[in-house]
């Protein structure tokens, strides 16, 4: 009897085992913001799609939002600013009106409304302006590529309500020859006019930093820059980096009703141009 | 402390004045290697106790009269001997058990019975080097993949050794090498274990409900102890496998004994053998080795001195093209350890220990042009004492206290762009317990442990119960609780598998509380049916304040800031199945679970099941003993598929100035992998070659050759996103040889 017991109730767990309730997740059409305002500037872009199916090709003209109405208010400062619509450039928005400029350390919502009635909208703090202020390359000089010694020092004045500093550099020669990389296998030169590539993850607070021979593409003219990026964009970009490959990872998105990210910067004045020879 | 002990002896003194007292250690007849957990008891007084882990018992309070005092330990023949205490008040017997009886039924019930009468242990596996060596597996035997077969116990895939234990992360067992703490118990990135079966003479794990002698996780206590060595003749002992050479030695030194024992991978030297460690698709060179002592010194009757060390390291080398990508990996453990065992009375038992361990690895190379450098240690320097007083036969009563300074540290250098943590706290417990044997039928146990961490300044408070019905004479109740906390915390910067050599270990600062679980385990054990043993249990488990890699790019120094801080709950239910006599002989593990977490800021804030969560987990182990040369095992592995997240829609960034393709998550671990399914066979045989004992084996790994899931791989190089099974290992035979001289 009481083998008869004990089978029935193991039998009956692992019927209540086999009753996974794993939910069945499908396509979730969203909107997707990406949108990223600089000090001292209009508004360049704000591009809008929506989501595609994972097993679908994906073209983002396809998904381009064309017809929703978007407007970029200060909360703090005297803004309104509805963008245009760009026919050139599916999904892209921006502000046709040259006075209309982004102030640093004021903050500004972004208000979108679609035709099917969607709302989205999403707040940035511009970081303050500050400066370049030390190199130890200067302007236009030529600089040797020389393996495992970095290539700059750069250090700037502190800025506020930013969540890191990209350092950043421009190419600026489209014919100019890869710098050679073993781990890079394609060594063809770049399809567009200038290709940047930054460093992620500095500290909040450093102001200073070196470049890496890892941050250099090409050869040739290559363009210097720092940018005060707002915690949201800082948070993006942290979690983008991180999100790619593997497995699949949430990134927190600051656009409420939305995917995606709306940001702003600030440039430091001064940039440094060198011109990078084997 | 000190003022305890005085107490302590001064009370043991006067105790043991009124009545008689039975004590001694339980060793092994053929080579005097201590016996914990053999129970001693005396006929016809339904008194009796268990021995320490160092092989100790005491029994007080005996009445005048003669007895039969009764000593039983699994695998081991039953032995007895006569008493008188009208004569002697004050005895002292050590007691030699033989492991002859191996095979004979009647014996092991017997042990067997009175094992689970005195323990109020719950959720307990103790497994012995001999049985972890009969496991089919893949290379050699591995003490990690053996617990992974047992119920409660689980593993994120075939290739990891990390253990979730009832819906812990692999971080929340503390994992104990003779009483020493090993942080990144793994070689080959996870896929053995540090601990050389060769070395080991008994595995103990607590999978909930541990005694207030162990702090500092959530989850478990995984107790390895290593062999003392043979007091009474030298021998050794060589072995071959396809992954390493093997080679253990012990014997009798001074009043004491001495055991070493060491192993290394030949992958690297065969690899350079082939010459395929150079050119363009150059073979990494990888290797890990290890290597375990113990010296065991007698000073007297009463006093002991162990000395006990292990150290290991992996080393990966790996270079492409004209060193243009180079990268040096070195990681391992180092683990020492004095301990000195003093009997202060027949009553008092003392253990002081001073322990040192540390694990550090060092990743450098040169990327691209750019040299980097990353190298994480953590140091543990301890200090403990643990005392066993043996008040009365009712009342077993043991206090401690443990203090450990660690030392850690994380370097990061890019192009000489440096980046350093370092934090050294400082940890101290107490703890004090009493087992209380209430009547033949109820005992219980009552335990409290206080915990403080310099760096935060809390001190913690973890109260333990266990209590155990006898029924009847087969069957046993136990209901167990317990409070348990952590301060520190695993970054699993490498892998979400399990034990990867990029883990970091890390202090919790002053923002933030300790981590905090509580578990209430009912179980029952009973050994009714001949030669089977039973077992059910179920538990509940909260948790509080657990934490979670964020895993995103960040360079904070700010540890409050690395981390997710929230919540969880596991609870399930387990069944376990023992027949250990005849030829036939085995196991049915199966495990019955649900695990959630919630943190705030991932999955909407809404409860979810993380990856280790698992339903079903079923375990069928049998040998068969053909006769005294051949033995076959087999091993068959049923679980349901582990979770993952699916994708929910795709777009391509513009943001960062590339287009980058992005895979929008779905619910988080809200899909599975089909159910995971494997067969492993084995065959031993004994031989005798040149007068040597020895034996061989065959086994097959993954008999049918049917590939499991180990992940979804979404390629975002391809539009449309290509979605794909990457499978585990396939069928992998493999040999080895064994010799004893």
């Amino acid at each position: 009897m009481k083998n008869v017991l004990y089978s029935l109730i193991l039998i009956s767990l692992a019927i209540v085992g086999c009753d996974e309730s794993a939910s069945s997740v499908s396509y979730n059409k969203q909107i997707v913001v990406t949108g990223l305002i600089e000090a001292g500037r209009s508004v360049d872009t704000v591009k809008l799609v929506y989501t595609g199916e994972v097993d679908k090709v994906y073209t983002p003209a396809a998904y381009a939002i064309t017809n929703a109405v978007v407007r970029i208010v200060g909360t703090d400062v005297a803004y309104i600013d509805t963008l245009v619509h760009d026919p050139l450039n599916p999904g892209r928005y921006y502000s046709n009106d040259t006075t209309k400029i982004i102030q640093a350390t004021k903050t500004y919502k972004l208000e979108i409304k679609t035709a099917d009635g969607s709302s989205v909208s999403a707040v940035a703090t511009v970081p303050d302006t500050f400066s370049m202020i030390y190199s130890t390359i200067v302007d236009n000089s030529t600089v040797h590529y020389n393996t495992g010694t970095p290539v700059n020092f750069f250090a700037w004045t502190p800025s506020r309500f930013h969540g890191t500093y990209l350092p950043t550099v421009w190419s600026m020669d489209s014919a100019a020859p890869r710098i050679p990389k073993s781990f890079i296998k394609d060594t063809t030169a770049f399809p567009t006019p200038e290709k940047i590539s930054y460093r992620i993850g500095l500290p909040k607070e450093q102001t200073y930093t070196e470049l890496p021979w890892i941050f250099l593409t090409y050869f040739g003219k290559n363009r210097f820059e720092i940018y005060a990026v707002d915690e949201n964009y800082t948070r993006f970009l942290n979690q983008f980096a991180a999100a790619q490959g593997g497995e699949l990872r949430e990134i927190r998105y600051n656009v409420q009703g939305g995917l995606g990210v709306f940001g702003a910067r600030t440039r430091a004045k001064g940039s440094i141009t060198a011109y990078i020879i084997p | 402390m000190k003022i305890i002990l005085t107490f302590l002896i001064l009370t043991s003194s006067v105790l043991a004045q009124q009545k008689a007292i039975l004590s001694g250690f339980v060793r092994d007849k053929a080579n005097k290697e201590s016996l914990p957990y053999a129970s001693v008891s005396i006929k016809g007084l339904k008194i009796g106790t268990a021995t320490n882990i160092e092989g100790y018992y005491a029994i007080p309070n005996i009445p005048e009269g003669e007895y039969d005092v009764v000593v039983t330990l699994l695998g081991y023949q039953t032995w007895s001997f006569v008493i008188d205490t009208r004569t002697n008040k004050r005895i002292v017997q050590d007691i030699l058990l033989s492991d002859e009886a191996l095979q004979v039924s009647e014996v092991l019930i017997e042990a067997e019975k009175d094992e689970e009468k005195r323990s109020t242990q719950t959720g307990r596996i103790v497994l012995q080097a001999r049985d972890i060596a009969q496991l089919p597996t893949i290379g050699e035997a591995d003490v990690f993949r053996a617990l992974q077969m047992m119920p409660g116990v689980k593993a994120t895939s075939e290739i990891s050794t990390g253990l979730n234990i009832r819906g812990g992360s692999t971080d929340q067992n503390l994992i104990l090498l003779d009483g020493t703490v090993v942080y990144n118990p793994s070689h080959l990135f996870g896929f053995f274990s540090t601990f050389n079966n060769d070395a080991i003479k008994d595995i103990d794990l607590m999978k909930g409900g541990f005694p207030a002698e162990y702090g500092g996780r959530l989850s478990s206590v995984l107790n390895v102890t290593n062999i003392d060595g043979d007091r009474v003749s030298t021998h050794g002992k060589a072995s071959i496998s396809l992954l390493s050479t093997r080679v253990t030695g012990e014997g009798p030194i001074g009043n004491g004994s001495w055991f070493l024992s060491g192993r290394r991978t030949y992958f690297d030297q065969l690899v350079k053998f082939a010459g395929l460690d150079t050119g363009k698709d150059a073979i990494p060179l990888y290797f890990f080795y290890d290597a375990n002592a113990k010296l065991n010194q007698d000073i007297g009757e009463d006093d002991k001195l162990s000395f006990v060390g292990y150290f290991g390291d992996d080393d990966l080398t790996y270079a492409i093209g004209n060193n243009e990508l180079e990268l040096n990996m070195l990681w391992g453990n180092r683990t020492g350890a004095i301990k000195w065992t003093h009997v202060f009375s027949q009553t008092l038992f003392s253990n002081f220990t001073a322990s040192y361990s540390t694990y550090k690895a060092t990743i450098g190379g040169d990327f691209g042009g750019s040299g980097f450098s990353n190298t994480n240690s953590v140091q543990d320097y301890s200090l403990r004492a643990d005392v066993d007083f043996f008040a009365t036969n009712d009342h077993l009563v043991k206090l401690g206290v443990w203090w450990s300074q660690y030392d850690i540290q994380y370097r990061e250098s890019f192009d000489g762009d440096p980046y350093l943590f370092h934090e050294r706290p400082a940890q101290i417990s107490f703890y004090g317990q009493d087992e209380w044997s209430i009547n033949e039928r109820w005992k219980t146990q009552f335990g409290y442990r206080v915990e403080y961490q310099d760096l935060t300044k809390h001190v913690t408070h973890g109260p333990r119960f266990n209590l155990r019905y006898n029924i009847d004479e087969y069957s046993t109740v136990k209901f167990a609780s317990g409070v348990y906390y952590q301060f520190l915390n695993a970054v699993p910067a490498g892998s979400d598998n399990g034990f990867s050599p990029f883990d970091i270990w890390v202090p919790i600062n002053e923002k933030m509380n300790p981590s905090r679980s509580a578990d209430f385990v009912l179980g029952y054990d009973t050994k009714y049916f001949e030669d089977y043993k039973l077992s059910f249990e179920t538990y509940y488990k909260f948790y509080n304040d657990v934490l979670l890699f964020k895993r995103e790019i960040t360079q904070t120094l700010n540890v409050d800031e690395l981390f997710h801080v929230g919540s969880g709950r596991s609870y399930g239910f387990e069944f376990f199945a023992q027949k250990q006599a005849g030829n036939l002989t085995g196991m049915i593990g199966y495990t019955l679970a649900w695990t959630y977490r919630t943190f705030d800021a991932l999955n909407d804030g809404k409860e979810f099941m993380p990856k280790f969560d698992r339903r079903n987990d079923l375990t069928i182990a049998a040998n068969y003993q053909f006769n005294e040369l051949w033995k076959i095992s087999s091993v068959f592995t049923f679980a349901t598929g582990q979770s993952y997240t699916p994708a929910s829609g795709i777009y391509q960034d513009v943001s960062t100035g590339n287009t980058q393709t992005v895979i929008v998550p779905g619910s988080l671990y809200s899909k599975r992998l089909l159910p995971y399914h494997r067969w492993d066979l084995s065959i031993h045989k004994k031989i005798t070659l040149f007068d040597l004992d020895g034996s061989w084996y065959f086994q097959v790994f993954n008999v049918y050759n049917y590939r499991n899931i180990w992940f979804k791989n979404f390629d975002y190089s391809k539009n449309p996103v290509e979605v794909t099974n990457v499978k585990l290992l396939p069928i992998i035979p493999s040999l080895g040889v064994e010799f004893k001289f």
